[in-house]
């Protein structure tokens, strides 16, 4: 077998070992950025804002005030909690974190960069809806993000609104 | 929030298996077919191009024995077309994207129909040997425009079922169709197409008529058969990359990266198997090629699903009958019904609808009894009833004991004087 033929063939294994590399590489990057979505309670949203029908400020309280909706505090839980389910197994860790004055440390699902800042009052002052950004959380038990939350999409979206499209009222 | 008058989303979420089984074995029904097409056509327009240029008769032999061999004739031709339009409607009641007008999905089947059309005329005037008029040349062109135009705008849609969120854009915002997700998969199906042509020549050069040229053509063939299968087979696995790249990052998942390396992996081999050759006396593995081909394109097949899979779930699915619901209460410039709650004019609805309402409705038993059951005790009693809302105490044992809410004297007052009011209503 001539020189070049040798080298020919090791060029193939090199490029498809290289493009192997690369796939193996971007599922170690997702791997990696893919975020920890187990939380410590599996709170069902498809029982709360679902079948029971509950608005998302009950548990989110601030939204319509502050520029984040809020972790619901222990003691709104509960108003409920005190009595009903309470021998299922996930509403028990909520009762211990009660009683143990222990607040329950949730795993963040919908994270932006710190350069930019999202008002969740500013958007619910122009009436856009909870699921715009957050999906049918009515179906889901752990929450997920289902939105990029990338400056295209908010860009499109605010452009098709007539919402600012100027740098400063997200960039400050 | 939930938004009145919205569907309801469990029956809108409830997608089916077989549908979904039903939509990827249409793929894999039309998407060989449109890209042996395509690819035979390129491979035929351009030994076309190359035999007039050169005047390289073997070449210009080969243009027309390509489109003979790549182009099945008869109804088969409308094969693709039956299957792209079953993908189209399952894809319609399956994800129920408001994706594109129903006029540009029939302009679409419209436009893959003419194209079809121009090639099977190409086809024809081909074999009647009038493959020198330039009429052939423009017909077979504006052929393969309309049919790889197609195609682009099929894997267009193919993209954006990946992007849920641009559903809601598209009405206004129709370029937004465009995707690198759809660059991506029809630069991938144009490469395979071409390997796939490539290789089916190959398969079918033993079948070729006898000419004068004898055994040099048949060497021709085999010569050109594998080297385009040879450059195609290197480039679109960057394609493959390129997709990969650009999926939306929910559309991932810990399966989608072994079926593309899997991908990859089939092409090395094949890319292997046409860069070192094989036997005269053997030939080529026509088999084994055409098997890992068909194997990449099933990889891709399932690759798609997976990541329609992961992206599209029921929490996705409801948000475009969102949309339009809430649209249409802007359109007529009524507040949605949420923003009419926010302010209730009655401290004593105010509340109910924060408390009492989670848990208590006037007609249904929600997690405590039905009102309408339970007040008329307390008709003529408002102080009895402001008493238990300040300390409840478990009444009937087929429910659990109210919790206590620590309201202030106010708010009971307010709510007890509602809820009667509303009983005599």
């Amino acid at each position: 077998m001539n020189v070049g033929k040798i080298l020919s063939r090791l060029a193939l294994i090199g490029y498809f070992s290289g493009l192997l590399l690369a796939i193996v590489a971007l599922a170690g990057f997702w791997h990696r950025s893919e975020r920890d979505l187990d939380q410590p309670i599996e709170f069902p949203h498809y029982i709360h804002a679902g079948r029971l029908g509950l608005a998302c400020t009950y548990c989110h309280q601030f939204p319509e005030r502050s520029p984040h909706a809020g972790a619901p505090p222990l003691e709104l839980c509960m108003n409920c909690h005190q009595t009903v389910a309470v021998d299922r197994p996930e509403v028990k860790k909520v009762r211990e974190h009660y009683r143990e004055k222990r607040p329950v440390v949730w795993n963040r699902v919908h994270a932006l960069p710190g350069f930019v800042r999202f008002s969740h009052q500013s958007h619910l002052r122009v009436e856009i809806p909870c699921f715009a950004c957050h999906g049918a959380m009515q179906t889901v038990t752990v929450a997920r993000q289902v939105r990029p939350l990338k400056m295209g999409w908010c860009v499109s979206c605010h452009r098709w609104r007539g919402g600012p499209t100027d740098c400063g009222a997200c960039h400050h | 929030m939930p938004i009145p008058g919205a569907p309801d989303p469990n029956a809108v979420a409830e997608l089916s298996g077989f549908l979904k089984f039903l939509y990827s074995l249409a793929c894999l029904i039309h998407l060989p077919y449109l890209a042996l097409l395509i690819g035979g056509m390129v491979l035929s327009l351009t030994c076309k191009g190359l035999g007039i240029r050169r005047r390289d008769p073997l070449a210009r032999r080969l243009s027309r024995d390509a489109v003979r061999m790549a182009l099945p004739g008869g109804w088969m031709v409308w094969l693709p077309v039956l299957a792209v339009a079953l993908n189209l409607e399952i894809g319609r009641r399956l994800y129920r994207p408001g994706m594109l007008p129903l006029p540009a999905w029939i302009g679409l089947l419209a436009a893959l129909c003419l194209g079809l059309a121009m090639i099977a005329g190409y086809q024809s005037l081909m074999r009647r040997g009038k493959d020198s008029s330039h009429w052939t040349t423009l017909l077979g062109l504006w052929g393969l425009v309309l049919l790889a135009g197609s195609c682009f705008l099929l894997f267009c849609g193919a993209g954006q079922l990946l992007m849920p969120e641009r559903w809601p854009l598209l009405e206004t915002q129709p370029l937004r169709t465009l995707s690198w997700v759809a660059v991506a998969k029809f630069l991938f199906f144009f490469g395979f197409g071409l390997a796939l042509a490539a290789v089916v020549v190959l398969f079918r050069r033993g079948g070729m008529e006898p000419g004068p040229a004898g055994d040099r053509y048949e060497s021709y063939v085999e010569r050109t058969g594998r080297r385009v299968a040879l450059v195609f087979t290197l480039l679109f696995p960057l394609a493959l990359l390129l997709e990969l790249v650009n999926l939306p990052p929910m559309s991932l998942s810990g399966p989608l990266f072994p079926v593309y390396g899997g991908m990859v992996a089939v092409a090395g081999w094949l890319a292997w198997r046409l860069a070192t050759g094989w036997s005269e006396k053997k030939g080529p593995p026509c088999w084994r090629l055409l098997g890992a081909l068909m194997l990449v394109l099933l990889l891709a097949v399932t690759g798609d699903h997976l990541a329609r899979n992961r992206i599209l779930t029921p929490q996705t699915l409801t948000e475009p009958e969102n949309w339009r619901v809430w649209a249409k209460a802007e359109a007529a410039e009524t507040a949605p019904a949420v923003s009419a709650a926010k302010v209730p004019a009655d401290p004593g609805q105010e509340v109910f609808d924060r408390i009492c309402g989670i848990c208590h409705a006037f007609d249904r038993k929600i997690v405590g009894p039905p009102l309408l059951e339970v007040l008329p005790a307390y008709r003529n009693e408002p102080e009895k009833l402001r008493e238990f809302i300040r300390n409840p105490t478990k009444k009937n044992p087929d429910y659990p004991p109210m919790p206590k809410h620590g309201l202030k004297d106010a708010e009971i007052g307010a709510v007890a004087d509602y809820l009667l009011r509303r009983l005599e209503e």
